[in-house]
């Protein structure tokens, strides 16, 4: 039967081969014959063809290459896109393109491509990196964050350590732009164990963003680190001086940064800190070991201070006042202990109102601030 | 039994031997194929550049040189080798007997190569679809096949040759299926198969498993989104109708004009091509690598639809003026610049296209496809292929559809139909096919007349064929329609005179052979062809 005058189920195609492998046998081996030989002719051909499309690609591509060498990214581009017409598949012509792309500000583009790539080979580093970095651009800080973990632990074909490294060091920023400073820490940890002994600047920058990440235990620990194999390293003295000094221990950040000045040339900046943490260390009561009457002396000059800061930027209170002055122009009695207690009593109290009043810190408040944060502490 | 026992001697059955041949075909295809890949790259690279786009001066010239030299080979040398792949093929099955001219083969090879590779707008899908049925057809006579097999050895071929030059079995098996054999006929689904996966083996055995497209990735990111891809099937469709009908007027006309005038017509063809190449490259040729970097966001949204609308001129003259080579690229190409363009448009004014460029160029690229040629189930399942993307399944399928219904609303005719008729030739249209209803006995039936038993008439079933029943009335004046589930029940009875006025046949008088027109009027009948 048939249907639309096509013959339907049941009645093809079966029973009208004429013994097609019986006398036919003859057009088998023909038929045989002839594609062994059209095989082996395409098998030439393609085998001539392959190998032209790989030099006609790697003529584009070495051509692309030195024009992106030179800056003409647009001409670049188009020797890569002719490339890749000649090769499709190959990543490194692809990438190629996406660099060029991106260099033009053609981010879209640029992210097909990379997105392409990435599904191609989802553990490269590079490729992952780039991808962070246009999700960094169009604001999808999600997206970096997990590209630029692929790219840190993702493969990369060379100069691996650095290349990781300077990976890191963009998702800190990343991090740090989100406000995600827990996790700036724990990449910043990472990062310190991962920097190699003989990179001194990368150590010191690890220290610098320590501290500035308010974590000065590990930047001590740091700049100690690097002491340890780089004893005569200024910028590290400095470094381990300012962690010190955050960390309150005045003392030891002094002798920092006295070393970092005998290490180095003469430094306005640092002659400052070492100004400044000596006048913290002549001012601050609570430090062992001192007298008795040294401790009330310190706390004296405190409210001296404080008094002064308060009143330069706000009223003070008239009985806060007055009690301060009471005690700074009466002469010291023998019970040092109250009248040392009393005195940073008010100190506080003025120093308080002083926080709450003034917004801006004076350069010269700097010892005074210092102290009493850390009396504040105790 | 062992069938290679000793002094037995080794038999397969009919079926088993339709079915090797079939692989035969496949790889015999899926060679030319690669040959026919090989050669348009290196007459394009030698005349164009890799782009389309370095040699300046050559994009004017080729194109027309080219397609002088084409047309000449495929009206001098090959004349067999002229039109569409598709209606050759299905002359083969409906009318020839399966014999497709063995000329055909090299005459499409060298006329297309040298056409496409020198940058006409115009693709290799066809010319590969008819090489494979040209290459099917010389194995079935080598073979000498039966009458019933030959007819069927040309689809197979066909499959085989679009599969190969789509680098996607499905789609060429389902092209072949829709467009050609217009149904799901189990006799040959099984070959045409098998011929298209040997043939795609055989391609990729050479050209590397790489798909078509180099798609990357997409997802649907938001149902409001199906908005705009509806609005890609709305606009795809009501081009795709136009273009069909420009092409059906342009090709008309110029068909019309003195013979002598063919080589000058493709000669004028291929320089508008190339004078139009010379400030857009991306239009020449078959165009492939331009989707590819459509589907990239290489080209702003203004410069994409400036892109399909260029595309669609140089392709509407290219082919119309004769010059050889195949549709289906050209149209794929207008649907991805036009879904890209679109999106882009509609991502200027509104925030309805949240995904990137390339998912709308990617379901674009159906759109007019389908439109045109009247294959949805093919243009969704070519772009489910290339893209090997489950996500855009959806949005392809509304597009798709949407283009579908609304070319076909506006031109009735299908693409390849209109164009066998140009050529004088009536074919059997797969779409009217498919819309065709089969009439069966419970549409003819009336009701039982009163007193009237079983034993009176020969029982019918209602579901059977009008056709059948038509035999049976030969015999009988009448038949008692029984029930399917209880055929001791009689439920209606039916005469020739109720299935005359079934078919829409006058009461009396002879029979007429059915009309292209009625047939479209979805009357049933074509059976009996």
């Amino acid at each position: 039967m048939e249907d639309n005058g096509v013959p339907v189920e049941g009645s093809a195609p079966h029973g009208d081969l004429k013994e097609p492998w019986g006398a036919g046998r003859g057009a088998i081996i023909w038929v045989s014959a002839a594609l062994f030989v059209l095989f082996t002719l395409i098998t030439l051909l393609n085998s001539a063809y392959h190998h032209t499309r790989r030099h006609r690609a790697e003529a584009r591509y070495a051509e692309g290459v030195k024009l992106a060498g030179t800056g003409r990214n647009q001409d670049a581009a188009e020797d890569f896109r002719a490339a890749l017409v000649y090769e499709h598949d190959d990543l490194k012509y692809r990438f190629a393109l996406a660099k060029a792309l991106v260099s033009m500000g053609r981010w879209d583009e640029a992210g097909t491509h990379l997105l392409e790539l990435q599904q191609v080979d989802p553990t490269n580093g590079p490729i992952n990196q780039m991808l962070a970095r246009l999700a960094v651009r169009a604001g999808r800080y999600g997206e970096a964050i997990d590209d630029y973990n692929r790219a840190i632990y993702g493969y990369w074909p060379e100069d691996a350590e650095a290349k990781r490294i300077a990976a890191r060091l963009e998702l800190i920023g990343v991090l740090d732009k989100e406000g995600r400073q827990k996790q700036v820490l724990a990449e910043l940890l990472a990062l310190a164990g991962e920097v190699p002994d003989n990179d001194l600047a990368m150590r010191r920058k690890v220290g610098e963003m320590l501290l500035s990440h308010h974590s000065p235990q590990h930047a001590a620990e740091t700049y100690r680190g690097i002491l340890a194999t780089h004893p005569r390293d200024g910028a590290s003295e400095r470094g381990l001086g300012e962690a010190e000094f955050e960390l309150g221990d005045f003392r030891a950040a002094r002798n920092a940064f006295r070393a970092a000045a005998r290490r180095g040339p003469p430094d306005p900046a640092l002659s400052q800190r070492i100004a400044l943490t000596d006048d913290i260390l002549d001012l601050d009561p609570t430090l062992v070991p001192l007298s008795v009457s040294q401790r009330y002396q310190r706390a004296v000059q405190l409210l001296r201070r404080a008094l002064a800061s308060a009143s330069a930027c706000t009223v003070v209170p008239e009985e806060l006042s007055d009690a301060a002055q009471k005690i700074l122009s009466t002469r010291p009695r023998r019970m040092w202990e109250d009248d040392t207690a009393t005195a940073l009593t008010l100190t506080l109290q003025l120093w308080n109102l002083r926080q709450s009043a003034c917004v801006q810190r004076p350069a010269a408040d700097l010892a005074l601030a210092a102290v009493m944060t850390r009396i504040a502490k105790q | 039994m062992n069938p290679f026992q000793h002094g037995k001697r080794f038999t397969l059955s009919e079926g088993q031997r339709f079915l090797l041949l079939a692989i035969l075909i496949g790889m015999f295809s899926g060679l030319m194929v690669v040959a026919f890949h090989i050669m348009i790259d290196l007459i394009s690279w030698n005349s164009l550049g890799a782009l389309s786009g370095t040699l300046r001066y050559g994009r004017l010239i080729s194109p027309a040189l080219g397609a002088l030299v084409a047309t000449y080979l495929a009206t001098r040398v090959f004349p067999a080798a002229r039109g569409s792949g598709v209606n050759q093929t299905k002359a083969a099955l409906y009318i020839s007997d399966g014999f497709v001219d063995p000329s055909t083969v090299p005459g499409k090879f060298l006329a297309c190569s040298i056409a496409i590779g020198s940058g006409n707008s115009l693709g290799p899908e066809d010319p590969s679809l008819q090489m494979g049925a040209g290459v099917a057809s010389m194995l079935g006579r080598i073979f000498h096949l039966g009458r019933k097999n030959m007819r069927l050895i040309a689809p197979v071929g066909a499959a085989a040759g679009i599969a190969a030059a789509f680098n996607t079995p499905i789609t060429g098996v389902l092209f072949v299926m829709e467009e050609v054999v217009a149904s799901w006929n189990a006799g040959v689904v099984g070959s045409i198969v098998l011929a298209a996966v040997s043939s795609v083996v055989v391609v990729r055995w050479f050209l590397g498993d790489e798909p078509l497209f180099r798609i990357p990735a997409l997802q649907f990111q938001h149902p409001s989104e199906l908005l705009v891809y509806a609005a890609i099937g709305v606009v795809g469709g009501l081009l795709s109708a136009g273009f069909i009908r420009l092409i059906e007027v342009l090709h008309n006309r110029l068909k019309g004009l003195p013979h002598r005038t063919q080589l000058i017509q493709a000669l004028c063809g291929g320089l508008l091509c190339g004078f139009v190449g010379l400030w857009l490259p991306e239009v020449m040729g078959a165009g492939y690598d331009a989707i590819d970097f459509a589907l990239h966001g290489r080209f702003p949204w203004d410069l994409l639809l400036i892109l399909a609308g260029a595309k669609l001129l140089v392709t509407l003259i290219c082919f119309s003026t004769g010059v050889p080579g195949g549709m289906f690229a050209p149209t794929l190409f207008v649907g991805a610049m036009l879904g890209g363009g679109l999106a882009g448009l509609a991502h200027h004014y509104s925030s309805l296209v949240t995904s990137p460029l390339g998912a709308y160029v990617l379901v674009g690229m159906g759109t007019f496809f389908s439109g045109v040629f009247r294959a949805p189930m093919t243009s969704i399942f070519m772009v489910f292929e290339t893209s090997a993307s489950y996500v855009i399944i959806l949005p392809v399928m509304i597009a798709n559809t949407i283009s579908y219904f609304i070319s076909r609303r506006l031109h009735p005719v299908p693409f390849f139909t209109m164009l066998a008729r140009q050529e004088g030739i009536d074919l059997p249209s797969a779409e009217e096919y498919r819309s065709t209803e089969v009439l069966r006995v419970e549409d003819a039936m009336q009701p039982l007349p009163e007193g009237m038993t079983l034993e009176q008439a020969p029982p019918i079933y209602p579901d059977v064929t009008l056709d059948a029943a038509l035999r049976l009335l030969a015999d009988h004046a009448l038949l008692c329609v029984v029930s399917r589930a209880n055929p001791q029940v009689p439920i209606g009875v039916v005469s020739i005179l109720d299935v005359r006025r079934a078919y829409g046949f006058p009461e009396s008088g002879p029979i007429l052979p059915e009309t292209p027109e009625a047939s479209s009027q979805g009357q049933g009948g074509r059976s009996g062809q």
